[in-house]
């Protein structure tokens, strides 16, 4: 036993994440979970827009007035671009929703990786043809 | 302080060395820490060689678990650069040229440095009832037409608890039944030489059992042994509602 | 009648679980203790044959005697812990054929079934098999678990009772008066150093007897011979197939699960620790290996390791094949005068079973402790029991 050649740092460790934040964990998985990780984080996301959807919506009732200065806001083009990200977001957590659905009742369990990134790419050409029309070009 | 120039010219090694990370929790410790150690490496050399050989002559108080050196025990199940592996046949070479970090296997409790309580797994193995021996038929390298040549031999899983440390949903859900079992299950189900599967078939059909996997798939992808425990999962749920449609349409057409 | 004796077991492996379950059966107080994980040394590593004895039929007589009785016990106390498909002794050349007469006596005088087959039938048996094949003798070889097959042994002394404590290392034997009284050990978890107190203690180290050995100074004649394996993707044979020869390098292939594994070479060490992987010997792994099966040749390497045999007795042997496979007991108060310490060493994994029968008898003799084996008889718990099993754990606080 060489204890001169023990190396101990002593630095303190990260702790593994656990509980509500068990799933969180990218570094070292495969595209399986970076499909479930993007589906739980455009999840989330649209679960949180629709809160401040139904907020915006509710400015309805307090008027014409209020409801003409939020879709003044909503033309700008920074705004627009968020926009046209939440359309992605429901494209893709719809698509990988429709694979989740189909390959979780055990039908074409092997071709799971395919089906994702079909799901991506319609998304993707999809998104492109959304950002085009938004911004007048097609 | 790392090890000597000496140390890490080893005579077998190819004058490299590597550096290993190890987040261990030391015994009565409430947190892991970090302890590094440089090895000198060959082409060949596995994980587990670079441990044992830091057990060995560098720190005899590290404390890993390790027996058939071959994939077939399951014993050295860890997390090498944040992905599930078995040690013994994870060459060095295929962990990047970096640092490589060790930690122990998720989802399971650490018991001291890579040693983990490994109760819970054979816990949740044992309804499954699923015996050590299979029946197979196919050999490697038989052609479609070749003859259909029974044999008995060990079931794939060899209970190393990579897929449950992988599962996103064993990382935030304790209650889930967990990949190994739900694998375990499928095989019963498939193979019930004269046993009912409708009884294991009734415990997974459970909120917390085969319905509960969200398909991250990444139990199959860091299996050692070619188990596929989500396509036995995702097989579950196919059976199971097969048997509901079927019960459904059979009193549809006014038959029980 | 329970005897309160304690006796402690030194080493983890085949040999330890066996001396553990049988001396707890007896109804003794056993505490084992492992300096790693349990079968970590050479057990958890050979090929994971489960002798018939054919190898040692023609030039070891005893141990081909040995392994075909524990073959057919270890099926009756370990139901389903085998892939029992038999095996096959293979004749490739003329010299194999010279072999065939001297293993079919030998066979029949060691009482191992045996059973001839054509070439034809031998290829319809095993279509993996070189198809130059002249004849293949069938046996009753298995392929066993080598870590599964004596978890069930510790299980089941668990179970009985036995205090099975793994990290922790010998680093000592108290000794008075030429008498070992107990074990002093570390605890390589809490880092803490204690003494055990122990009416016996049993080496059973496997290729670290003799440095147990030394630590009472008594000698335990030991040869370390370590041997190279070689584990391929693909299961290219349903049974253990086995050279037609007298016992030389890669000749035997067991299919384990969906893998090959290629064995074995044979040299000699000093160091039990940490035995390298000369990378010729892989080589030789692939060679010998296709000349069974030519498939092995292109399959892809899963592991290659190696693990060393403790084998019994010094001497001139040079390679390590020379000497016998048999195992020996020694009561070192015969051999030289120390009192308290018994090595049980030697033989092979199929015969675990026995050689702790033998060290226990050994051990009850000693301490005047009257209870007859039962190991025999006794059908072990499943291997998960021994994690599953909740009472008597050793607490380290």
């Amino acid at each position: 036993m060489s204890a001169a050649t023990t190396t101990r740092t002593g630095r303190p460790a990260r702790s593994p994440l656990r509980g509500a934040a068990g799933w969180a964990r990218v570094r070292g998985r495969h595209l399986g979970s970076v499909a479930f990780f993007i589906n739980r984080v455009t999840g989330l996301l649209l679960v949180g827009y629709l809160y401040l959807h139904l907020g915006v919506l509710y400015l309805l009732t307090e008027g014409q007035g209020s409801w003409a200065s939020v879709l003044r806001l909503f033309k700008n083009h920074y705004v627009l671009g968020l926009e046209s990200l939440l359309i992605l977001f429901i494209m893709v957590h719809g698509l990988n929703g429709l694979r989740l659905a189909v390959v979780g009742t055990g039908i074409g369990v092997r071709h799971q990786k395919a089906w994702f990134a079909a799901a991506i790419s319609v998304s993707a050409a999809l998104y492109l043809v959304v950002v085009l029309a938004m911004f007048g070009v097609i | 302080m790392t090890a000597t120039e000496e140390q890490v010219r080893h005579q077998q090694g190819t004058g490299q060395a590597r550096r290993i990370r190890i987040s261990r929790r030391r015994h009565g410790a409430a947190r892991p820490q970090v302890d590094e150690f440089d090895v000198a490496v060959g082409p060949d050399t596995t994980l587990l060689d670079a441990l044992r050989e830091i057990r060995s002559h560098q720190d005899r108080s590290l404390t890993l678990r390790y027996s058939c050196c071959h994939a077939s025990c399951g014993t050295c199940g860890m997390r090498a650069n944040g992905r599930e592996v078995l040690a013994c046949v994870t060459p060095l070479a295929s962990l990047g040229s970096g640092p490589i970090t060790v930690e122990p296997l998720g989802n399971a409790r650490v018991e001291h440095d890579l040693v983990v309580d490994m109760r819970d797994l054979y816990d949740s193995l044992e309804p499954a009832g699923r015996p050590l021996i299979r029946q197979d038929e196919r050999l490697a390298g038989q052609g479609g037409d070749a003859p259909v040549l029974p044999f008995a031999r060990y079931e794939d899983c060899i209970e190393c608890g990579l897929c449950v440390s992988a599962c996103v949903i064993a990382g935030s859900d304790p209650a889930y039944l967990g990949p190994a079992a739900l694998a375990a299950a499928w095989r019963t189900v498939t193979e019930p030489r004269g046993a009912d599967p409708s009884r294991v078939l009734a415990w997974v059909d459970d909120e917390q059992g085969c319905w509960r996997c969200h398909a991250s798939f990444e139990c199959t992808e860091v299996c050692p042994s070619g188990v596929d425990p989500a396509g036995a999962t995702m097989a579950l749920r196919r059976e199971l509602t097969r048997r509901k449609l079927g019960r459904i349409t059979r009193r549809g057409r006014g038959r029980r | 009648m329970t005897s309160q004796a304690h006796v402690v077991v030194i080493g983890g492996g085949a040999t330890g679980a066996g001396v553990a379950h049988d001396l707890a059966l007896r109804g003794l107080r056993v505490t084992l203790l492992e300096r790693g994980e349990l079968t970590s040394g050479t057990t958890g590593r050979h090929h994971g044959l489960l002798h018939s004895g054919g190898r040692y039929a023609v030039g070891d007589r005893e141990s081909a005697i040995e392994c075909i009785e524990e073959n057919q016990i270890l099926r009756r106390i370990a139901p389903g812990s085998f892939e029992e498909n038999g095996g096959l002794f293979v004749a490739l050349t003329d010299e194999d054929m010279d072999y065939l007469n001297p293993f079919l006596d030998a066979c029949e005088a060691c009482g191992i079934p045996a059973t001839l087959h054509k070439a034809e039938a031998a290829l319809r048996l095993e279509p993996g098999l070189n198809p130059d094949v002249k004849v293949a003798v069938e046996v009753p070889d298995a392929t066993v678990d080598p870590m599964r097959l004596v978890l069930r042994f510790f299980a089941t002394a668990r179970r009985n009772g036995a205090d099975l404590r793994t990290f922790t290392e010998v680093t000592g034997l108290a000794c008075t008066a030429r008498t070992v009284s107990g074990v002093l050990a570390r605890d390589l978890v809490t880092e803490r150093d204690y003494e055990l107190t122990a009416d016996l203690v049993v080496n059973a180290a496997g290729p670290w007897s003799g440095q147990v050995g030394q630590m009472a100074g008594v000698t335990v004649p030991m040869q370390l011979s370590p041997g190279v394996l070689l584990a391929v993707r693909g299961r290219f044979c349903g049974r253990v197939l086995n050279r037609l020869h007298k016992s030389a390098d890669g000749d035997i292939i067991v299919p384990q699960r969906g893998l090959s594994v290629v064995g074995t070479t044979s040299w000699v060490v000093q160091d039990p620790d940490v035995p390298p992987v000369p990378a010729d010997h892989v080589a030789r792994m692939y060679a010998e290996g296709s000349k069974l099966v030519p498939a092995i040749a292109s399959a892809e390497r899963r592991s290659a390791w190696s693990a060393v045999r403790p084998l019994v007795g010094g001497g001139a042997a040079s390679t390590g094949r020379e000497l016998s496979r048999t195992f020996q007991c020694f009561d070192h108060k015969q051999t030289e005068g120390v009192e308290g310490l018994v090595t049980i060493t030697g033989g092979k994994a199929t015969t675990l079973r026995a050689m702790a029968e033998t060290a226990a008898d050994v051990v009850c003799a000693k301490l005047g402790i009257d209870a007859t084996c039962r190991t025999a008889q006794t059908v072990l718990a499943p291997h998960g029991a021994y994690y599953q099993e909740r009472g008597g754990r050793y607490d380290r606080d």
